[in-house]
């Protein structure tokens, strides 16, 4: 069976008895001037059943004449006899029509955008410059220029080397290759320039590769001063510009200030739990929150999340875990081990990830202000850490 | 009487090329071990068990009934002995019989 023939059967196909002495000629007949017919049953006392297309069986007509046959038809099948039946009902047709219209009308938008092959350009950036040259989430796809988009697209953003747009359906797919930056080392070693100090404290060592140190150990040094010179003096010679190139390591303070009470409230869970859940859509947050306003709790959510055309919908499950807060005396030497605590966080988390090579040599407990209720405690940190950046000289 | 043996003698010498020409075809296949329904004066018969049979070439229905169908083809008239035949698809090329077939058999023209 070829797709001409299986849209037929579709568009509608009539069952036909034939009655006669020569049903075995109608067949013949049929096969001969290529009149499609199937399913050929024969009942006995010279009755054929068969089916045929609704095309074909005005062609019959002629073969029943030969063959002195009667026709009459079983029953009719396809859309041809669904919609000369329904044809009256013209609410459930222009119904039909609008759904079929508004199915093809939401074909020639973009529904999805998605950006490939991107690392250190966000995907904000190419969105707006998306939205700029025309491509965008909800906007139509017929008459883009795609060459033009792209030309816009790398101006907008100059760090893109090559850009490919595949429109497939409603997705449109953005392919990115970005531009390779030069390491900056590569630019350094090539430059004239000195090193800057980025930090104020005492230096614990300096020792230039290239250059000439202005300062020595042992000497306090402002944030901004030139460590290391890019320069090489000589009696005899000229002087010389190079590229700056060393290491300088500095003592640099560190200090956590906080206040403590004495009196200090205490989570004790009281092995109630509740569950509840919600759904974020774009990162807003809506749960069923059915617990009572004077009830304290931890919340722990476990959550899945889809993206629906370019929108970020999360199913959560939330989990609350009951609490009531006790008041509780503290003593002076709790306070302190709890503020050296602190202390290290801070050193950890915000102080060391922003230095270079940092190493902490001590650390000291001062208490600034004391009463009955409070105590305020600064915790000071000695850090030895390299410093110093290459500047260009113009 | 000369006229009907000048028209005798064409329509035998018509006759006489025709067989020639399907002996020629039939060597030309021998020799290169072509299939042989390719001549065109065979038919090539499928069947999957006894459920169905498949008749490839130039056939008629001679006589059908619901326990038995006669096929004429070039060469042989093809019987199908059975229970509930039908036919299911039928072409100038093809005819696809399926039902309970219980007998195939032969009969030459």
């Amino acid at each position: 069976m070829n797709l001409e023939e299986g849209i037929k059967k579709i568009n509608g196909t009539v069952e036909v008895e034939i009655e006669g002495f020569f049903t075995e000629r109608y067949i013949n007949l049929c096969k001969i001037n290529n009149i499609k017919i199937w399913d050929i049953k024969t009942i006995g006392g010279g009755i054929v059943r068969f089916s045929i297309a609704i095309k074909d069986f005005k062609k019959l007509r002629s073969i029943t004449k030969k063959t002195k046959c009667k026709v009459k038809i079983l029953s009719k099948k396809g859309v041809y006899f669904k919609l000369f039946k329904y044809r009256k009902r013209r609410l459930a047709f222009l119904l039909l029509t609008i759904f079929i219209a508004l199915c093809i009308i939401s074909t020639t938008f973009i529904w999805n955008v998605e950006i490939i092959g991107n690392s250190y350009i966000s995907n904000e950036d190419i969105y707006e410059a998306l939205n700029n040259s025309g491509i965008g989430v909800g906007k139509s796809k017929i008459g883009i220029n795609t060459k033009k988009i792209i030309t816009n697209l790398r101006v907008l953003v100059p760090d893109i080397a090559w850009a490919g747009i595949d429109i497939e359906g409603t997705n449109v797919y953005i392919s990115i290759v970005e531009k390779t930056k030069l390491p900056q080392s590569a630019i350094n070693e090539n430059s004239i320039g000195d090193i800057i100090s980025d930090k104020s404290g005492i230096i614990e060592k300096i020792v230039a590769e290239n250059g000439t140190p202005i300062l020595k150990a042992g000497e306090y040094v402002e944030e901004g001063r030139i460590l290391i010179e890019g320069k090489i003096y000589s009696n005899t010679l000229e002087t010389k510009d190079v590229t700056a190139k060393g290491i300088v390591t500095l003592n640099t303070e560190y200090e956590y200030k906080n206040e403590y009470n004495f009196r200090v409230d205490e989570k004790q869970y009281n092995g109630k739990v509740k569950y509840s859940v919600g759904v974020d859509i774009n990162n807003k947050e809506n749960y069923i929150n059915y617990l009572d306003k004077s009830l304290k709790y931890d919340i722990i959510k476990n959550s899945s999340s889809i993206n629906l055309f370019g929108n970020e919908i999360s199913f959560n499950f939330y989990k609350f875990n009951i609490y009531d807060l006790v008041e509780k005396q503290v003593s002076k030497d709790e306070i302190i081990e709890k503020a050296k605590l602190d202390a290290q966080d801070y050193i950890n988390n915000e102080v060391l990830p922003k230095t270079r090579n940092a190493k902490i040599n001590n650390s000291e407990v001062f208490i600034d202000y004391e009463d009955e209720e409070k105590v305020s405690l600064r915790v000071v940190y000695n850090i030895t850490e390299e410093i110093g950046y290459f500047r260009e000289r113009n | 009487m000369s006229k009907f043996n000048k028209e005798g003698k064409k329509i035998f010498k018509k006759i006489n090329f025709k067989s020639k020409m399907s002996e020629a075809k039939e060597r030309f296949i021998d020799t290169l071990e072509l299939p042989q329904e390719l001549s065109g004066e065979h038919v090539r018969i499928t069947m999957v068990e006894n459920a169905q049979i498949l008749i490839e070439g130039k056939n008629n229905i001679v006589d059908y009934y619901d326990n038995y169908i006669k096929i004429q083809t070039k060469n042989v008239y093809i019987i199908l002995d059975g229970k509930c035949l039908k036919i299911n698809e039928i072409s100038d090329a093809e005819v696809l019989i399926s039902g309970d077939i219980s007998n195939v058999g032969f009969l030459n023209r």
